[in-house]
């Protein structure tokens, strides 16, 4: 009786856990296993596992796990995966078989996969569409400027991803903004993703394993940005020996050291990176000999894996800069001082508990700390100041999924979000004129559950849908200011305030955020695939400028501030051909945004206590096509992708002062329709690699003035509406050549003790001088007062030198 | 025998590096001219006038806009017929003392803080335009004006090597909302009324004197507009507000009167907006350019812009004399003049750059 109460009881609540488990019991056995990397013993993530009497198989997970059950018996197993060579082995299934595979580097084939290392049919399998996963190998052979691979500007290869402006900080994604994405390192949010100023990242590129971009098809576990969702993962510390490497460039030099603290058990990664370039703009000319430019960083990753169930990781990350103007070039901050220093510190750790119940049921559990501390300082003792800011994130999270059946595999979690919000704080110096002001802490919660299932319905078709819910929580201590109704919000309509105690809820918004992807396999290697999904964004980062700079001000959700809240539907046909050696894709994208923010003309939002009376929320849509070919294999690699996308906002106020150019459509300032990137990288043996890089986009959009007029003896350029203008086209090729001294050798055991190789680069090959802006400065001397300014206006070689042993 | 080839090796790399350095140091930022198709909006009117609380007369000048490509400025609108009213219904057509400037009679109407003043434009075309109702309101008194000596070794001449730092003290009211914008004229008695363009055999300007007392007027030229507001300080004191900086071109006294106006709101935002506009490069990190508004609109055709900004302001007025006699070192860098007393002399005319009559605190 007890039982079959049980059995309802189960029915009822997840009928799939119950079908699978009296399957299982009558015949089924689980073969289960990792996958992983011969030499460096990193998890292989998509590696495919085939059973070749029944031609079922599965795919590893990103711990390079896999699990797949089968009736009792004796299998030939393939295991393959792209840039390895495939193994079978023989295996007889009586019980729960627990499996470790060594996959071998294929490198001296020739026949290497250096675009991906994603399941050579992924592209057509994977159910959702828009998500590009590249590997720190890839992004190592894309030319970089100054010789310095860079992760987040080796984005701007791919379809779908731009930026204003060479040397701007961040991307924009499908028409997103930079404070758009939610940019994750081992689960930790970045919230300035760049090195001095938006030149380089801040990730090291000795300790990222891969990078995905999810542009469309966000999974429901993923969300809090409208745009996408930026996951970078830490390598995994080296468990066999102590390994040390590194690298002498121009820009920044680099030294990691990992390996084992208790064999199998416990391993360890510590990296650094810091520059050493202030001499550097000693060589430049006067107006910028005075800048001093550092920067550094440390990560570290900790791994304590006591047995198969239970893995705990720890991630540390720790990023300062500090960048000295030797004058204000920087108007928006409206200071006057002989020098400027900007610094900028991240500070993030990463608690992860992976406890895998059983073979269809796995928890993670994960702490998230994230903070970020920009500031502004100005020295001279009469105007002394230091402007400052900070953001605290807390977060805890669970995800629980659940392998159902062959058909069926469940995920669910929650996520609990608590932010601490220091919008500016403006201390004085010593005997400094400077007022003291500090406006006040922002508090709130970002709560959010979700479920989503993947199922594959049939041979030809799957769907990976989900739910999330997500809810934004204002707290106080807060003083929320009441503005007079039936006027435009001014500082001065403020009639009276509203005082909040600590802890008390005054505000609330959230909302569900359904997610869905379809991919209907049309024929051998073809599929279409479909997908929609809406994003909530709780907080963004306020800036009328057209790049946002690593101090401006960031801001939550509040009574007056609405969330974003994105629609993306999207569209896609995906091809394989040559044995996937030739991959072809086309995605057609259509956004929606509510609430897309712009500003008032001339608006400040520093240190200005309601940004609101500053800030316009109209609504914004995009849309484009992508196209990509890209070939896998042989001697030349690479691939060519054209987008065509436009970003439009419409911010349409009930007042005259609430329009941006009179209430009509406008394109953003990152809309930039044309981009055509080329990546080519050619091996004629192991110890060389060239690659080339060609990219071409639209110039971006610009106000500029119609007409002019004397005001007060002072000569004012008017302009009248925004955007309407742009900057020159951009174009610009790149070349990098890598010479290894010890190539890497089939033969794991034959394999030498150390690695070294050289890196020689050169951005901008024909010197193009692409315009960074455009502006007008009147010169009563020449009739000619249109300037174009280019930052990059020269062939910038460099040369890398990289060790490991 | 491994490690010291590998040291070896990074010894050479170290040497390579700095010639690496210098190639990218050949290759930095450009500016290169470049002239984008620019678009015409045809012309239009700017309009610049204020009333105060002192004295008058008060000036309206008439302008239009030109090309942005068109190297010539100060189109001037003539033959207009300009009346500045009040609330009370008072009213007087001003007269154009010359091309495109309009003027007040010297015993016309007068400002008085609490009324409210507006300006209404017919131009000889026919088209007509009319400022909105500005209240004028008292400026609260300069309670001190004090001046710091400063000495910068960079720079390159020694009369800006030498400086003193004027600054300004008040008193904000209790009221919020003040919005607060600084001027200053310097007075330099001047025995010259016409100086020689070149110098003479000693070294020196020669000038031909003047037939009556004369002060030369020194205004600010360049980044003017000195504005404030009290958003962050109601009711408390301003101190140290920064006015000017007086160079080191004599060591006689440097006689300079502050005025500070009450402006309202709508002006304070003009004049904030033409300064960010002014300072804009047009750079990835400058704030998107806004278009300068103003309180005129054309009456005749709505859909018609106008440009410019007619105020009124309360001011108060207090002079400095700045000693610099004192602290600066070297030689001071100004112009000698050597007065040829055998030329006839020459009338003091009354300009923006001199004047016949005495400052008003001179004597104090």
């Amino acid at each position: 009786m007890r039982f079959f109460y049980f059995t309802f009881v189960c029915s009822w609540l997840i009928p799939y856990f119950a079908v699978a488990q009296s399957k299982i019991d009558k015949t089924n056995h689980s073969l289960t296993g990792y996958i992983r990397d011969a030499i460096t013993k990193q998890p292989i993530q998509g590696a495919s596992v085939f059973i070749t009497e029944n031609r079922r198989g599965t795919n590893t997970s990103r711990d390079g796990f896999f699990v797949i059950s089968l009736p009792a018996g004796t299998y030939n197993v393939k295991f393959t995966h792209v840039g390895f060579h495939a193994q079978t082995h023989t295996i007889t299934l009586h019980k729960t078989v627990l499996t470790e595979i060594l996959l071998q580097d294929d490198s001296k084939d020739l026949d290497e996969v250096t675009v991906t290392t994603e399941a050579p049919d992924r592209n057509v399998k994977k159910v959702e569409l828009g998500v590009t996963q590249m590997t720190i190998k890839t992004i190592k052979r894309i030319p970089a400027f100054m010789g310095e691979a860079d992760v987040v500007r080796s984005l701007l290869l791919l379809p779908g991803v731009t930026t204003v402006g060479e040397g701007a900080p961040g991307i924009n994604v499908r028409g997103g903004s930079t404070d758009q994405n939610l940019v994750l390192m081992d689960d930790a949010p970045i919230f300035n993703s760049s090195h001095l100023m938006g030149f380089f990242s801040v990730f090291n590129p000795d300790i990222v394993r891969d990078v995905t971009l999810n542009r469309g098809g966000i999974a429901p576990n993923m969300g809090g940005r409208a745009a996408s969702v930026l996951d970078i993962r830490v390598k995994e510390p080296e468990t066999e020996k102590i390994t040390v490497n590194g690298g002498i460039g121009v820009v920044a030099s680099r030294l990691g050291i990992e390996g084992p603290i208790m064999k199998k058990k416990l391993s360890f990664l510590l990296a650094g990176r810091a520059s050493f370039n202030d001499f550097l703009f000693k060589l430049m000319p006067r107006s910028i000999r005075d800048t001093k430019a550092n920067f550094y960083d440390v990560t570290t990753k900790l791994k304590f894996q006591p047995n198969e169930k239970h893995t705990v990781t720890f991630t540390g990350y720790n990023s300062h800069d500090s960048f000295k103007l030797a004058s204000d070039s920087l108007s928006t901050v409206e200071v006057n001082a002989s020098s400027t220093l900007f610094e900028y510190r991240t500070l993030n750790g990463t608690l992860k508990w992976n406890y895998s119940i059983n073979n269809r049921l796995n928890l993670a559990t994960t702490a998230i700390y994230s903070q970020y501390r920009p500031e502004t300082s100005v020295p001279d003792s009469s105007n002394a100041f230091r402007l400052s800011s900070e953001i605290r994130h807390r977060q805890l999270k669970a995800d629980l999924s659940f392998t159902a059946t062959e058909t069926h595999q469940f995920q669910g979690g929650f996520s609990l979000i608590d932010y601490y919000l220091l919008p500016n704080k403006l201390i004085p110096g010593f005997q400094s004129n400077v007022l003291a002001k500090t406006l006040p802490v922002e508090r709130a919660y970002e709560l959010a559950v979700y479920v989503q299932d993947e199922w594959k319905v049939n041979e030809a078709v799957s769907i990976v849908g989900g739910i999330r819910y997500s809810q934004f929580l204002n707290r106080g201590p807060a003083s929320v200011p009441i503005y007079e109704e039936g006027v435009p919000l001014q500082p001065e309509t403020t009639t009276s305030s509203t005082t909040y105690n600590k802890g008390h809820i005054f505000h609330k918004t959230g909302g569900v955020e359904p997610r869905l992807a379809v991919r209907w396999t049309v024929g051998e290697g073809q599929s279409i695939k479909a997908g929609y999904n809406r994003m909530r964004q709780y907080i963004q980062q306020i800036t009328n400028t057209t790049a946002a700079l690593p101090i401006s001000r960031w801001k939550l959700s509040d009574s007056f501030i609405k969330p974003q809240i994105a629609d993306q539907w999207s569209v896609g046909y995906f091809k394989n051909t040559a044995g996937n050696a030739i991959e072809a894709s086309a995605e057609v994208y259509y956004k929606t945004v509510q609430n897309a923010i712009d500003y008032k003309d001339g608006a400040n939002l520093t240190l200005n206590p309601t940004p609101e009376t500053e800030l316009l929320q109209g609504s914004g849509k995009a849309y484009g096509l992508e196209t990509q070919l890209k070939k896998n294999k042989g001697h030349w690699i690479g691939w060519v992708s054209y987008t065509y996308s436009r970003v439009l906002y419409t911010i349409n106020g009930p007042f005259p002062q609430e329009r941006v150019n009179n209430g009509q459509q406008y394109p953003a300032n990152f809309d930039k329709p044309h981009t055509l990137n080329a990546m080519t990288t050619f091996r004629p043996n192991n110890r060389v690699n060239i690659s080339f890089n060609f990219t071409y986009s639209t110039g971006r959009p610009v106000t500029q003035p119609y007409a002019r007029a004397r005001i007060n003896g002072i000569i004012v350029p008017i302009y009248i509406n925004r955007n309407q203008q742009r900057i020159p086209d951009y174009h610009r090729l790149d070349f990098a050549v890598e010479f290894n001294q010890d190539p890497v050798r089939s033969d794991p055991a034959k394999k030498k003790r150390y690695e070294r190789s050289w890196v020689f680069s050169i951005y901008n090959v024909y010197a193009r001088k692409n315009a960074y802006s455009v502006f007008f400065k009147l010169n009563s001397a020449s009739l000619n007062d249109g300037y174009k300014l280019s930052v990059f206006g020269s062939a910038f070689p460099s040369l890398t030198y990289n060790f490991k042993f | 025998m491994k490690n010291k080839l590998k040291s070896h090796r990074l010894l050479t790399l170290i040497r390579i590096t700095p010639l690496l350095l210098f190639f990218s140091g050949l290759v930095s930022s450009c500016l290169s001219p470049y002239q984008p198709d620019t678009q015409s909006i045809g012309r239009a009117v700017v309009v610049e006038g204020m009333i105060t609380d002192q004295p008058g007369p008060y000036f309206v000048n008439l302008t239009q806009t030109a090309d942005y490509t068109y190297s010539g400025l100060n189109l001037l609108v003539t033959g207009a017929t300009v009346t500045l009213s009040d609330n009370l219904g008072n009213q007087e057509i001003l007269k154009e003392a010359t091309p495109g400037s309009y003027q007040t009679a010297a015993n016309g109407i007068r400002g008085i803080a609490g009324r409210s003043y507006k300006i209404t434009i017919r131009t000889s075309a026919g088209k007509q335009y009319e400022s909105a109702l500005e209240l004028l309101k008292a400026a609260p008194p300069i309670t001190k004006l004090s001046s710091e000596y400063k000495y910068n070794p960079a720079a390159f001449s020694n009369d800006l090597r030498n400086y003193w730092e004027v600054y300004l003290d008040t008193k904000d009211p209790e009221t919020p909302g003040d919005y607060y914008r600084w001027v200053w004229k310097n007075y330099e008695m001047t025995p010259a009324c016409q100086v020689s363009p070149g110098l003479n055999a000693d070294g020196a300007y020669t000038g031909i004197p003047c037939c009556t007392a004369c002060w030369n007027i020194n205004q600010c030229y360049s980044n003017c507009i000195n504005i404030s507001s009290d958003a962050a300080i109601n009711g408390k004191a301003i101190s140290r507000q920064y006015i000017l900086s007086v160079p080191f071109t004599s060591r006689s006294i440097y006689y300079v009167e502050v005025e500070q106006q009450s402006i309202s709101p709508g002006a304070y935002r003009f004049f904030s907006s033409v300064q960010k506009l002014v300072n804009n490069t047009g750079g990835l990190f400058d704030s998107a350019p806004a278009t300068v508004g103003g309180n005129m609109k054309c009456t005749s055709d709505p859909d018609e812009v106008v440009y410019g900004y007619f105020g009124a302001a309360g001011v108060s007025v207090l002079p400095l004399r700045v000693d610099r006699t004192k602290d600066a070192v070297g030689v001071p860098n100004g112009k000698v003049i050597q007065l040829d007393n055998l030329a006839a002399c020459i009338p003091c005319m009354n300009s923006i750059n001199r004047t016949p009559t005495k400052p008003r605190f001179w004597d104090q």
